[in-house]
């Protein structure tokens, strides 16, 4: 193994002393935008999951003389059936329907003298079922019958979710963007700090990858220690904040990610670490090509 | 081994310092380097360790024209040339140790190497006691002659040295020319700029002599008038 020989006194620098200040907090909003970006993907996927396989078929009751309400709804539910695509059909009992209207009319509201709309509840097995044909079936066959399959609904929800996460995303790069711009900062002051033990280097006859080793190990060390802190700090506070918005909130939405999702979080500090060293070279290379 | 043709040197957008320089050194040989102060000693190293480029004219070293290398073999040149700085330029952090084994590191030695044959060369110059010292806390004349370790350390084919006795006592520079007259009949091109007339006339080797920007040869022992 290759020992490190450090010539130039990086560590001691103000410069690259607040580096792993830097990249820690970059570090703490990056993991934090990431997992905004990511739950709520999730969110909007399962949301969209979950919706998208139920629809519901509305039977409204029609004047007295046309075809009977108990009628029209064995019709809808064999159409329905024999429709590819629906797992099941289950019409609502008159019941579960008052239940369902009760908060708004009052419970003792004598609600049987009601002519409510009998609600068939419909379950889809994933995307095979042609929604807008179904439609077309009901509209032809059955009178008064009315298919709601949440798309409007759906489609807001997921739009508003997309935006947010591209928001989160943008947030993402932008803390990159600072956090490179940091590393050019520190990595210039440490090549001005130590501009003369540089300049003899080169005299020496260091090659420019030497020096720019140096200063990317140095730069490469703060980052993973900066970035680890960061991450910690982001996964206690995720932590936390599962615990506040935990199942029990009753909030439509999960905080907890996936494993997969997880090992994204941990690729933030890595990047970090990356991208520091990188920088770092390239800052340096760039420096040195302006020595004779 | 080195060539200067016609060549001009300035610092910046100043004037010009060395003017229309031309000479040869022949591999092996041993050149003292006078001249008033300001007359551009200093500036014509500079030249020779390629931290400078000239400003016009040519100039070949180890039979290379330099302009036409690139960067990894100006490197791999550089490495073949020990410079003694008027100003030492020690790493103040390292310890002697590592000054003067940077050459050896650049050039990929083992580090138990590196060690055995620092520690021998330090003990030599006399700085056997310091070895873990930083060089702040070194005098001048110690600082002096670890820069000299480190110029030397490496066997290197031109030893170009400003001022290398400036900072010691009459014993130790005699020494020191001694080790430089060892280096050369290993087979060391030599350049030393000095304004020890003392020294020059014990040692008997040829002189560039530099004033107004241009360069005179003197055989060994003559003096400028
Ligand atoms: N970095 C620099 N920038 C601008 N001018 C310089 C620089 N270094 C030296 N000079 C100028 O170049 C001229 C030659 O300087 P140089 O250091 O080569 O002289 P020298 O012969 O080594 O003198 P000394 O014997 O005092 O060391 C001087 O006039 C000096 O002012
Ligand atoms: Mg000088």
């Amino acid at each position: 193994m290759l020992k490190i020989h450090y010539d130039l006194p990086l560590h001691r620098d103000s410069a690259s002393r607040f580096l792993p200040w830097i990249t820690g907090l970059m570090v703490f909003l990056g993991v934090m935008s990431l997992a905004f970006a990511l739950v709520l993907g999730n969110a909007a996927s399962s949301w969209s999951q979950a919706l998208g396989s139920s629809l519901t078929v509305q039977i409204l009751p029609l004047a007295p003389g046309k075809p009977g309400q108990d009628e029209r709804v064995r019709q809808a539910l064999d159409l329905l059936r024999e429709t590819p695509g629906v797992s099941a059909a289950r019409a609502l009992p008159k019941s579960e329907s008052e239940k369902l209207v009760s908060p708004w009319l009052g419970s003792n509201a004598s609600l049987s003298d009601l002519p409510l709309p009998t609600l068939v509840d419909v379950r889809a097995d994933g995307t095979s079922l042609n929604v807008a044909l179904l439609r077309q079936r009901l509209d032809a066959e059955i009178p008064g019958s009315v298919l709601d399959d949440h798309g409007n609904w759906l489609g807001e929800v997921s739009r508003a979710a997309v935006t947010v996460q591209t928001l989160a995303f943008g947030a993402l790069a932008l803390i990159a963007l600072t956090a490179i711009l940091a590393v050019i900062f520190a990595v210039r002051a440490g090549l001005q700090l130590n501009r003369s033990t540089v300049e003899l280097l080169h005299i020496m006859g260091a090659s420019d990858r030497y020096i720019a080793r140096q200063f990317q190990r140095s730069a490469a060390g703060n980052a993973s220690r900066g970035g680890l802190a960061g991450l910690v700090l982001a996964v206690l506070a995720l932590f936390a904040a599962q615990r506040i918005v935990g199942p029990q909130s009753g909030l439509p939405i999960r905080l907890a990610l996936p494993l997969t999702d997880c090992l994204w979080l941990l690729l933030v500090p890595l990047a970090a670490t990356f991208f520091a060293a990188l920088t770092a070279r390239l800052t340096v290379l760039a420096t040195l090509k302006r020595l004779p | 081994m080195i060539r200067f043709d016609s060549v001009g040197m300035r610092y910046g957008s100043g004037p010009e310092v060395l003017r229309d320089i031309t000479f040869e050194l022949a591999p092996g040989s041993f050149h003292f380097l006078t001249g008033p102060s300001g007359a551009g000693k200093s500036s014509l190293l500079r030249l020779l360790y390629l931290a400078h480029r000239p400003s016009r004219g040519l100039v070949t070293l180890f039979d290379k024209d330099i302009s036409s290398l690139s960067r990894p073999e100006l490197s791999l040149l550089r490495r073949r040339i020990g410079v003694v700085f008027q100003d030492f330029r020690l790493i103040d952090h390292l310890s002697t140790l590592d000054n003067v084994a940077l050459p050896l590191r650049l050039a990929g030695a083992r580090e138990d190497q590196i060690r055995e044959h620092v520690s021998e060369l330090l003990r030599w110059v006399g700085l056997g006691d310091h070895l873990e010292a930083r060089p702040p806390t070194l005098s001048g004349g110690q600082q002096q002659r670890v820069a000299i370790a480190r110029a030397v350390i490496n066997r290197p084919s031109l030893l170009l040295a400003d001022e290398p006795t400036g900072n010691v006592d009459d014993r130790i520079g005699t020494r020191l020319l001694h080790l430089f007259e060892e280096l050369n009949r290993l087979g060391t091109t030599i350049v030393i700029a000095t304004h020890n007339e003392a020294l020059i006339e014990r040692f008997n080797h040829p002189r560039l002599h530099l004033q107004g920007g241009h360069l005179d040869r003197l055989p060994p022992g003559a003096k400028p008038y």
